[in-house]
């Protein structure tokens, strides 16, 4: 992300940027190793229905200094777990009344609704948040990821 | 988005009023542009007082980066200060609150600007 980060900083006369989220995920190990360039935190929500935002050390976007340095930082899922990923244009979609979608409305669905798939969960919160931004021109764009690491199918489980 | 300038002495401070998004980008970006250029000479630092200043989305921010860089350009001091939490928010987490210098007050911006560069 250094490398792609200096590549972007050395033609840019226009003064863009972009965000970054970038992870790796292993799962032999459960290890989830990931790096943040400005982006929206993404959220883990745990089997039990917990939901945190990844922590994060104020990454800077790339695109606008160069020689920035990406700190790897790691987080450990477990079998049932849900990693949300999402643009600004979810939480920053706006309503009539110029109120904003938010984290929390995001943070609920996500712990209402995060037992199933993924594409569910997908599904679920880009309702919502066109639900609540209504006839609000949309301002962003609207992009979710959603990973699900499903446990294991086990007969006599009962969930 | 309502675009308020005043000038102490050798600063010329900026004060945006409402709401920098897409729509309003431009005209900020230009308002700052001419700014930044003043009136003959150019001002010794430029502040944006965001008291006043509701909600920066993306498009906003990179009217902040461009006047930073401009500013730099220029050898004109820049800073921001006095930023509601929610805009506060968009700066730490885009990283700029590491690049572009961010006080809590006008007052600390002035005292920051009148110092030595």
């Amino acid at each position: 992300m250094a490398r792609t980060n200096d590549v972007l900083c050395e033609q840019n006369p226009m003064d863009l940027f972009v965000t970054v989220f970038y992870c790796i995920f292993d799962p032999a190990t459960g290890v989830l190793r990931y790096a943040d360039g400005g982006h929206n935190p993404p959220y883990l929500r745990r089997a039990g229905g917990s939901v945190e935002a990844l922590s994060r050390a104020g990454g800077l976007v790339l695109g606008a200094m160069p020689g920035i340095e990406y700190p790897n930082h790691t987080v450990h899922l477990q079998r049932g777990d849900r990693l949300v990923l999402y643009t600004d244009g979810v939480t920053e979609a706006f309503n009539p009344a110029d109120e904003a979608y938010g984290v929390e409305r995001l943070i609920a669905e996500v712990q209402e609704h995060g037992d199933g798939a993924a594409a569910a969960l997908v599904e679920r919160i880009y309702t919502s948040v066109t639900a609540f931004s209504g006839t609000a021109p949309q301002s962003d764009d609207i992009t979710l990821t959603v990973l699900a690491w499903h446990a294991p199918q086990a007969p006599a489980a009962g969930r | 988005m309502k675009v308020r300038l005043e000038t102490l002495g050798p600063t010329t401070l900026v004060v945006p009023q409402g709401r920098l998004d897409f729509a309003s980008a431009d005209r900020f970006q230009m308002q700052l542009e001419q700014a930044l250029a003043g009136a003959g000479t150019a001002p010794a630092a430029l502040i944006i007082d965001c008291v006043d200043l509701d909600y920066v989305s993306s498009a906003g921010l990179r009217v902040f980066l461009r006047a930073a860089r401009s500013a730099e350009r220029g050898g004109v001091s820049f800073a921001v200060c006095t930023l509601k939490p929610a805009v506060r928010d968009v700066f730490d987490l885009s990283g700029f609150s590491r690049i572009i210098a961010v006080h809590a007050s006008r007052a600390m911006a002035l005292q920051t600007a009148a110092g030595p560069a």
